[in-house]
This record gives structure tokens, sequence and C-alpha cells, in this order.
């Protein structure tokens, strides 16, 4: 018995400029749910989560989350990829995360938003590096720091967008961990090239590339992943803790 | 030194004492909006509105020759850049057009325009004074519009810090927690021509896209946070433009130039030394 679905997808359809992404998508994401969404680049993935997330406005049909459409809503944790930021920018730990507290641009952050900031620390094991300044900090913090940003808008559905396109397998299996306990009380929904995160915690695996299909999880192998994506994908196995395998369509 | 603290007390020359005035007011302003300005990269942006108030500057002049007008050229500085501020903004946060191929026609055309209506104006104008600054035309009123520009700047940059501090470290991220990213940015980019403007009398409207970048960017080295980042940016301001008015003084050359080239001098000193550090 599936529980409350938390974000619909109804027959939606995006295009950039004349050329149409995909038409006719819809599905379904139920609370506590845990989605790892794969496919080709170009194929939408990007776009789809950018359309959840109210980013983007589709072409046709609508995204409606938990009873609300999307935009207005404030159920999502949004985790961008984290190679895009500026290593420069001065900020520390703590301040970039209490950007996730932001409900209005004017006035000063309050003492109840420097509390969720910290707790969101904690959850990501990074109570002691709120002082650190985010330029200094390495890869897999920065990648918890910006999870604990969006663990600030309280949300209930965290959207990761390829959060681990950078980062060495140690840390990759933190984070898997990491997405694992946080799933606990979350929905999760986690874009990537790494087939590693198709593993015995996901719940749901989906297709993206040019519509959405879903795959058995137990069932994502090189053979239907390379059927999905419409060419050969090889599948490496990486020699660390957690045997995986890691692809992708390059 | 001492002649130039005396020349800050003359009544006869009151222009030396105009000039400090304006540069400690406009530090405030130039330190908060330049920091922004760095972070966000949008000094190219704030070049092509200091250029783009040639127009205004060189109107006003034209104007109050011809027409018998008293207004101050700082007043159409004001509008050109507001002006060339809002066509930017709405250029740069739209898909349609090149916004880089924009920004530099504003930059070449409000120059162009300036040039234009000095030609036109009776008598003689030199446009240096307005391209590369130039202390003489500061007039005691000025003073009060800047005073009031800067509060106006401050005011808005503290009120709306979040904002912008969100805006500038993951403007995606803001835009997803329902902020309105496009006001904001569009905001910003006015409190950056009315920075401009505060010392484009004194400075000239070339150079004083360096006053409010090297500041910033030499507080920079020292801060990890944007506010700390801005005051030490108003305070290093107002430390280059009292040496740069005192130096020029002192070596009789153009108070702009010197206040630019020392500024630059110690960026690099301060870079090179942070290097090795």
């Amino acid at each position: 018995m599936p529980s409350e679905p938390v974000i619909q997808l109804k027959d939606l359809s995006f295009s950039y400029g004349s050329s149409p992404l995909f038409s006719g998508v819809s599905g379904c994401i139920h609370r506590g749910d845990y989605v790892t969404v794969i496919g080709p680049n170009g194929g939408g993935k990007s776009t789809l989560i950018k359309l959840i997330t109210g980013l983007l406005t589709p072409t046709g049909g609508e995204v409606i989350l938990s009873g609300d459409v999307a935009g207005r809503a404030s159920s999502i944790g949004y985790v961008p990829q984290y190679v895009n930021f500026d290593a420069l920018f001065p900020a520390t730990v703590e301040e970039a995360v209490l950007t996730g507290t932001l409900t209005r641009g004017w006035g000063f952050y309050s003492r109840k938003d420097r509390e969720s900031a910290r707790e969101a620390l904690r959850m990501v094991g990074l109570e002691k590096d709120g002082f650190r300044s985010f330029s200094e900090i390495s890869g897999g913090q920065r990648q918890r720091t910006l999870i604990a940003r969006a663990l600030a808008t309280r949300p209930e559905i965290l959207i990761l967008d390829e959060p681990t396109s950078s980062v060495d397998a140690e840390v990759q299996r933190q984070f898997r961990e990491l997405l694992a306990r946080l799933n606990k009380t979350l929905t999760i929904i986690l874009v990537t090239h790494d087939f590693g995160f198709v593993d015995k915690d996901v719940s749901r695996v989906f297709c993206v590339n040019h519509g959405l299909k879903e795959h058995p999880v137990d069932g994502v192998n090189e053979d239907l992943i390379s059927s999905s994506y419409g060419r050969p994908v090889m599948a490496v196995r990486h020699d660390h803790e957690m045997e995986h395998h890691h692809g992708g369509e390059e | 030194m001492s002649d130039f603290i005396a020349a800050l007390f003359n009544p006869s020359v009151p222009f030396i004492r105009y000039a400090l005035i304006a540069g400690i007011l406009a530090s405030a302003s130039f330190g908060t909006v330049g920091s922004l300005v760095v972070v966000k990269r949008i000094s190219y942006i704030a070049g092509a509105i200091s250029h783009a108030t040639l127009a205004g500057l060189g109107a006003t002049v034209y104007l109050n020759e011809t027409r018998g007008w008293h207004l101050s050229p700082l007043v159409g500085a004001i509008l050109t850049a507001l002006a060339a501020a809002i066509i930017i903004a709405r250029i740069s946060q739209g898909k349609k057009e090149r916004s880089d191929t924009v920004i530099g026609t504003i930059w070449a055309v409000g120059m162009g325009i300036g040039l234009l209506f000095i030609a036109r104006t009776p008598g003689y104008t030199d446009p240096m004074s307005y391209i590369f600054g130039n202390i003489l035309l500061l007039r005691k009123e000025d003073l009060l519009l800047i005073a009031l520009l800067d509060f106006l700047v401050l005011f808005s940059v503290v009120l709306f810090y979040r904002a912008f501090h969100s805006i500038a470290f993951d403007e995606e991220f803001a835009r997803t927690r329902g902020l309105n990213t496009g006001f904001y940015e569009t905001y910003l980019i006015i409190l950056t021509a009315l920075t401009v403007v505060l010392m484009v009398s004194t400075v000239g409207i070339v150079m004083v896209i360096a006053l409010l970048t090297i500041p910033a960017a030499m507080a920079g080295i020292f801060t990890r946070k944007l506010w700390q980042m801005m005051v030490l940016s108003v305070i290093i301001g107002i430390i280059l433009n009292a040496a740069g008015l005192a130096l020029s003084y002192a070596l009789n050359l153009p108070t702009g130039s010197t206040t630019i080239v020392l500024a630059g001098t110690a960026y690099l000193i301060l870079k090179a030394a942070a290097r090795r550090a």
C-alpha cells in the first residue's frame, strides 16, 4: 500500500524554444521514497528537477507538490552541484547554511534561524565546522554544507542534482550512508550518473531520456541502462568497500 | 602633509575640503556595494553604467548653458545611470538578447551622446574633466546630494543584506526559496549606478570603476565573511581617498589619477604579499 503522494507529474511537457525536450510525462513520488534518477546528458534530468523545484515552468501539464503547485511550495530542499560555486566567495559554512532559512529578503537572521542552521550542520556531521570558510573546506564537506543548507529549509523532500560528480570514492560512500539515514525522515530524489547509488537503500529508479521510465531497482544492469540510454553504456566496477557499478554515457 | 592639513582649513580653497568629505562619504557606499559587485563579478556592468553617465553629465551642461538651467551635472548623471541600470538589468535577466552586446552598446553610446552634448555646448567645456575627473567640479550642494544617496545606498544594503548575500552566493537556490531574485538583482544594479555617480566628479567616469572594485578586492584578501569584507573595504576606501587627495595636493597632480594609481599599487603589493604568505 503506497503512502501519500508528495510529487505528482501530470502530463508534463517542456520545450527549449521550438525544440521539445519531452512531452506527456506523468509519474508519482510517494512520501518516504528514495528515488534515483539516471539518464544521459541532454535527456532532461536536470530540466525535470528544475520543473519540480519551480525554477522552470512547464510548457504543458503540471507538477503538484503535496497538493500545491511547484514554485509556490516550500517543501523542497534543493542541493545543486557544488562545482558551480565561486571558490573565493566570502562566507563561512554556517552563513552558507543560514541562507537555507531565508523566507524573505529583508531583515536579519533570527535566533531560530541560527538554531535551524546549527541543527542542520549537526545532522550532516559538521557541527564543529560552522566557523570555517566555505572556500577552505574539502569537496566532501562542501557537499555536506549544501545538504545542511537544504535541510535548514525544513523540507519534506530532498532533491540532489548530481552531488557526487567530483568527489572521491570514500566521500561517495559516506554520502550514500548519509542519504540512507536522511531517508528515514525525508523523501529523497537523487540525480546521478553513478549507478553505485542504485543500491539496497534506493526504493525506485527513474531513467529520464526525453521521457520518463521506471526500472526495478534490482534489475538495473548494463544491458537495461544501455537500452534506456539508446546506446551502449560501459559500467565499471569500483574497488572500494561496497562493490557497485559505476557508469556514465561518456 | 602639514600643507595639506592647512589647505583643508583654508576657506579660499574649499574644494580640497569638499573632495575629502565627498571621498569619506562615498567610501561607505563604495565599500558596501563594491563588495557585492566584486563577489557577484558584475564590475563590467558598473563600468558600462559609469561610462554611460557622460550622456547625463553632457546633457545637463548643455541645458544649463543653452536654457539657463542651474542643475548640478550630478543630477543628469544620476538620471542616466538609473536609466542605464534598468535597461541593463532587464536585458541581463532576459534571454532574448546577448547581454554583453547590449551592455557594450550602452557603454559606448552613452559616452558618444555625452560628447555630442559637450561639443554643442556654447563656449568651451573640457570633456576631460568629466572623463578623468576634476575636484574643481565638486560644488558644496553636491555634498548634500552625495550624503543623501549614500544614506539611501547604505540603508538598502543593510536592509536587504540577506537577500544580496543569498543571491550572490547561489541565485538559483534563492529562487527555490521563493525569493524574487529578479527584483533584488535589479535593485543591486540600481544601487551600483547610484554609487558610481557619487564619485564621478572627483575621479571621472573612466576610473570610478577602480574605486568600486579595488578596496573590495583588497578587503577580500583578509576577510572570510561578506559583511567583514564590506566594513574593511569602507575603511580602505577612506584611507585611499584621503591619501590620494593628500598626495595629489603635495605633488600637484590630478586627484583622480593619483588616487587610482595609489589604490592599484596598494592592491598589487597586498596581493603579492598574500601569495608569499
